[in-house]
């Protein structure tokens, strides 16, 4: 516990000696700040502490708007995207050199020397440099808590959700990190390979999502093949409202005179039409196969890979309600007068839209795949670092 | 019982660098030993493989009569590494506390000897600066800080005067001396070869990876020398009339009276004493004359 609590406190030392560090927690700071400046009472917003009001029917106290614009900013932007990405980042490029540093002559040689072990050692050091993400991410939550219970006046626990999330995210990428670092003792070449392994995860999870929003489609329109539902009438029509009056009785036509769509009805009663029918269900049988292949091997892939996408979609969903819509469409919706009550409806049209592919399809696994494969690539990632450390002559 | 033993340590790295060839060595509790070797004879990678710091390949290896990483054994050790880094970001006195606290020592402890052995060093005027801002001579008396704030049994020291200005060394030699009567056992890496016979008990020579030899200075430098100058002629075979020659005090008589008898002028005539620097000189002459 002595080696943990000297660990803690030296990397303490160390981070606050750093200037990104402090960079990162005077952004944070200053974000949580601008959000407690913003108060609602009964009849509006206030910005600035109180100095400047405005009257507003959705963004007031007591609205369901007020509440899912809060959370959902709280857990798309100021999580979602700064502490999630951006902060970590910065806080890879700080503390890539710290084991690289550690690790060096002179430095490594008076710690081995003391009667503790490697393994130990090292296990403390990593747990204390991870105070980096702990430190900000601690800060954002109580922050939001605060704002929240004082613009609010509620107390949103679940906010507090993303701080172990976060940290997962960010130690499973720390990992590499340090893994690297120990093999090549080099702060700039642990930075640049974490960055890249990083980048193949995200490449590697885009293109299992990709392969399975194809294939969802591809299953959408063979259904509807199959369901003979498929022609470009039928497919035009899908995406307007139905005619004011009732379609034209096909018998009392003009054939020197007919639209396009009345054309298109001719042409699909006729054997032909049939035979596409058929060609297009197998071209489209191939596509979804080649598409379920890919997402298969994308899968396989992955497995061992950290879930960084997911472990963040695990946190939203711990965070915010289902129905809730995202931060954009919440605010978009609010600042255009919807109440958010229609987000069951316009929130899962605007998804559909607006998502990111990325996020169209919803992993299907569960909340301890995704944790437990996560932390398992961190315990095989530090076990081979901690394995390197211990056995190297330094 | 023995500080340091060691029976025919090997170490061999990677890329056929065989940096101990079977070194044998015995230090003391209470004395100080230090050891002389030119860069590469394997004197740090000896430190090293006492302190596990680098495995050895075979042999034997006992610190305070306990095989070499025995842990309770390290905690009453004390190391003070060559080129150390400490964290610049900490104090004077946070540094020497942190390695106390890896040494498990109690928080009263750790406060008591860390205040007590800044005090000893020097440095207490400069405890609560930042590392960064110190000298390498003000590193270096902190880093003997933190090696002695466990008060050890044993205290191995690499280099501990390199970057110490001339009044430092006196300082740290008489720090090393006051450890010595508490029953400290040192251990001392040096280049330094006046400051290693000013100190040290006992010495040892390694070259090439093993002990060419060791013991006392005064061992080591053998038979008294001499040295006579006259006026005139040789005389005995002599091809000069200014030499060297090695012998005891009638030997020496012998030759200054055949030199009055032979009504030479003597001009100097005193006992020459042999330096640690002539031995070991005379040792790596014979060695690579041996190789070449």
């Amino acid at each position: 516990m002595s080696l943990l609590i000297a660990m803690f406190i030296d990397t303490w030392r160390e981070l606050t000696s750093r200037f990104l560090f402090w960079i990162v927690l005077a952004i944070s700071a200053f974000i949580v700040l601008m959000l407690s400046s913003v108060g609602f009472d009964e009849t509006g917003i206030s910005l600035w502490w109180g100095i400047s009001h405005s009257d507003h029917e959705l963004l007031r106290r007591g609205t369901r708007n007020l509440e899912v614009v809060y959370r959902a900013f709280f857990s798309d932007v100021l999580v979602g995207f700064w502490l999630t990405y951006a902060a970590t980042f910065l806080g890879l490029i700080s503390t890539a050199s710290v084991f690289p540093d550690f690790l060096s002559g002179g430095g490594v040689d008076m710690l081995l020397a003391k009667p503790r072990r490697r393994a130990s050692i090292f296990i403390a050091k990593f747990l204390a440099s991870l105070l980096f993400a702990a430190v900000p991410v601690t800060l954002v939550c109580l922050g939001v808590l605060i704002s929240m219970r004082m613009a609010l006046g509620i107390w949103e626990f679940e906010i507090l959700y993303a701080l172990p999330y976060v940290l997962l995210f960010y130690s499973s990428l720390f990992a590499v990190c340090v893994l690297v670092g120990t093999v090549t003792r080099s702060a700039l070449a642990s930075l640049l390979l974490t960055v890249v392994i990083w980048g193949l995860f995200l490449a590697a999870s885009a293109v299992e999502s990709t392969a399975g929003f194809a294939y969802d489609q591809i299953q959408q329109d063979i259904e509807r093949v199959q369901n003979g539902d498929d022609s470009p009438r039928k497919r035009r029509r899908r995406g307007r409202p139905p005619p004011p009056v009732a379609e034209a009785d096909l018998d009392e036509f003009d054939r020197d005179n007919l639209d396009s769509e009345s054309e298109e009805l001719i042409a699909e009663s006729s054997p032909d039409s049939v035979f596409d029918r058929a060609a297009r269900l197998e071209s489209l049988e191939e596509f979804a196969a080649n598409a379920a292949f890919t997402e298969k091997v994308a899968s396989w892939v992955r497995w061992p890979l950290p879930k960084g996408i997911e472990i963040i979609d695990l946190m939203r969903e711990r965070i915010t309600p289902e129905d809730d819509p995202n931060f954009f469409i919440a605010f978009g919706m609010t600042m255009s007068g919807q109440p958010i009550e229609l987000a069951e409806t316009v929130g899962s049209l605007a998804d559909q839209v607006t998502d990111n592919i990325l996020n169209a399809r919803k992993v299907r696994q569960s909340d301890a795949y995704v944790l437990g494969t996560t932390a398992l690539f961190q315990l095989i990632t530090l076990g081979l670092a901690i394995g390197w450390f211990s056995r190297r002559d330094y | 019982m023995t500080a340091i033993s060691t029976q025919g340590l090997e170490k061999r790295y990677g890329g056929g660098i065989h940096a101990l060839r079977g070194v044998d060595l015995e230090v003391e509790r209470g004395e100080i030993f230090g050891l002389i070797g030119p860069n590469g004879a394997g004197k740090s990678t000896l430190v090293k493989v006492l302190l596990t710091i680098v495995r050895r390949s075979s042999g034997t290896a006992t610190l305070l009569g306990q095989p070499v990483g025995h842990r309770p054994t390290l905690a009453k050790v004390g190391f003070l590494p060559e080129h150390h880094r400490m964290p610049r970001y900490l104090t004077g006195r946070q540094a020497v506390l942190y390695y106390a606290r890896l040494l498990g020592m109690t928080k009263r402890e750790r406060e008591k000897r860390s205040d007590e052995m800044i005090d000893i060093v020097g440095m207490s005027h400069a405890a609560h600066r930042k590392l960064g801002t110190y000298s390498k001579g003000m590193q270096q008396r902190i880093g003997l800080a933190q090696s002695f704030v466990n008060e050890p049994e044993l205290v191995v020291l690499d280099e501990p005067t390199d970057g110490v200005d001339p009044v430092g060394r006196v300082e740290i030699r008489e720090v090393l001396l006051r450890m010595r009567e508490r029953g400290t056992a040192i251990f001392l890496n040096s280049h330094l070869l006046s400051e290693l016979e000013t100190v040290c008990d006992r010495v040892a020579i390694m070259l090439d990876g093993s002990i060419r030899r060791q013991g006392t200075p005064a061992d080591l430098a053998g038979a008294p020398r001499w040295r006579l100058a006259y006026e005139g002629e040789p005389l005995n075979g002599h091809t000069h009339s200014d030499f060297i020659f090695d012998g005891d005090n009638q030997e020496a008589q012998r030759h200054l009276d055949t030199a009055r008898k032979a009504q030479r002028v003597v001009t100097h005539f005193a006992r020459e004493s042999i330096s640690l620097e002539d031995l070991f000189l005379a040792e790596v002459r014979d060695t690579q004359g041996d190789q070449s």
